[in-house]
């Protein structure tokens, strides 16, 4: 993901695998630099570890073909000759079906390369956008000739890609509701309707919806293994983290300063941190006193900020969910679920870090250890960097 | 209106991990009558932990008496003396 001058690219993929298989044959890598995301859908041929084997390689593979610059025809081509031409027969062609999304946000350009996959939904608002679509006629050693399509256009913001596996499109198939499946055409009707009724449906929301209506459709026993794969162009969603008192009390008035002038969703990790706020900005800081279900000290109130709570000991918590966290979905209640889901929510996020220390705190005999605020602010970044594809800044004051 | 007798808990970091987490519930310890004349509050961070010499968190203010090392018990007994007072 990555943001230019209020461009923001958020990406997100929910997968589902076939009912009885332990790993999906269908494999997603996304790649980002900072003027670059390339991000890759690879349907690997049957279910289980052998189609994830084959994903896997050659998804790779297309990703280091387009990191490279190289061009993604040549990528496909290869990818074919080694996979597709091994066995000899024809049966062997299909190995995986891809999709390639290459993005570079600088010039909002967009190039989508499509082998096999069904085809991708590109949207403008809450309209379908049918930019071109480029026919390229791979033919392989083996003298199979198979069709490949590319799509390049400029991306706006409120623009979305939506790209899904087979699995998808064929869910429901021998249902009694729909016999021949969902179809690309159910998908297209699904994601139309979820942009309309909201135009702001995150990537993450929608293609969650696309996958659990498509594990509806298969009654529950998902049949085959299902992606869906959404990429959404827009405004990026701040989230500001104080945490900590300013080393220097000087500049307290200037951390007030930036939390009163912030435009996105504030949190307000440290009790001293709160107290500091509440009197420069002169506003009414009240504990909310209920025990917390994550055991954690209890939350307070005070207008503008979204969450304030405790500083370490919260901070520490956030750290170990986001870290034992596999998707973006957190299902427990208490503060530290609140919290990490507040972060989730934006894209980028700025941390303030206030490098007081308060030494009490260090003291051996306690019976907790008490983390270095410092730290777990980095390791919270390190997890929201890499895990979760988010921009992170973070200042010390 | 009578003026209530104000309670406030420390429920800052240090005070919670010394025991300071009880303490949050401490009007379930209380009874009816009593607890009528008690503005219960918490507070962010009461500051005391860097006033003193060595942890005696948790802090708990009963009216202007700070309680150091406060337990469920010295909070009670300690309303109740300021309540006999007034």
């Amino acid at each position: 993901m990555s943001s230019t001058d209020g461009f923001f690219v958020e990406v997100d993929c929910t997968q589902l695998r076939e009912s009885g298989q332990s790993v999906s044959g269908d494999v997603w890598l996304h790649h980002k630099t900072d003027n670059r995301i390339i991000t890759v859908l690879c349907d690997g041929a049957g279910s289980g570890v052998k189609a994830n084997v084959v994903a896997s390689v050659i998804a790779s593979m297309v990703v280091n073909y387009a990191r490279l610059d190289k061009d993604v025809v040549k990528a496909a081509q290869t990818a074919i000759n080694t996979f597709a031409c091994s066995g000899g027969s024809s049966d062997n062609l299909r190995k995986a079906t891809f999709t390639i999304i290459n993005i570079t946000p600088y010039d909002r350009q967009v190039r989508i390369a499509e082998f096999d996959n069904p085809r991708v939904i590109i949207m403008r608002g809450t309209e379908i956008l049918e930019p071109e679509r480029k026919r390229h006629v791979i033919t392989a050693t083996c003298g199979a000739s198979i069709d490949m399509y590319e799509t390049v256009f400029t991306a706006e913001v409120e623009d979305r890609i939506v790209l899904f596996s087979d699995g998808v499109a064929q869910s429901g198939v021998n249902t009694r509701r729909m016999p021949d499946g969902w179809g690309v055409e159910g998908v297209r009707h699904l994601v139309l309707q979820s942009v309309e009724n909201d135009s702001f449906i995150s990537a993450q929301r929608l293609s969650r919806s696309v996958v659990s209506h498509a594990e509806m459709n298969d009654l529950f026993v998902v049949k085959n293994d299902m992606s869906c794969l959404v990429t959404y162009f827009r405004r990026p969603r701040k989230v500001l983290v104080v945490t900590g008192p300013p080393f220097d009390g000087d500049k307290d008035k200037l951390l007030a300063q930036e939390v009163a002038s912030f435009d996105g969703k504030i949190i307000v990790s440290g009790g001293t941190t709160a107290q500091i706020l509440s009197r420069e900005l002169g506003r009414e800081l009240s504990v909310v006193m209920k025990r917390d279900p994550s055991g954690l000290p209890p939350a307070s109130e005070m207008e503008g900020c979204d969450l304030i709570t405790e500083g370490v000991l919260t901070l520490g918590r956030v750290k170990a969910l986001l870290e034992t966290m596999k998707n973006s979905r957190v299902d427990i209640k208490g503060l530290d679920a609140r919290y990490v889901r507040l972060l989730l929510e934006g894209d980028e996020i700025y941390f303030i870090v206030g490098t007081r220390v308060n030494t009490v705190h260090h003291d051996p005999n306690l019976p907790v250890e008490i983390e270095l605020r410092r730290s777990v602010v980095k390791d919270i970044a390190r997890e929201l960097e890499t895990k979760f594809m988010k921009r992170v800044v973070i200042k010390y004051i | 209106m009578e003026k209530k007798l104000v309670v406030k808990i420390c429920t800052g970091t240090l005070c919670y991990v010394m025991g300071g987490a009880e303490l949050q519930v401490i009007d379930e310890y209380l009874p009816e009558e009593l607890l009528d004349k008690l503005d219960i509050k918490g507070a962010p961070c009461l500051d005391h932990c860097n006033n003193c010499d060595g942890p005696k968190a948790p802090f708990v203010e009963v009216g202007d008496k700070v309680i150091s090392e406060a337990t469920v018990t010295k909070v009670v007994e300690a309303i109740k003396e300021a309540l006999k007072e007034e």
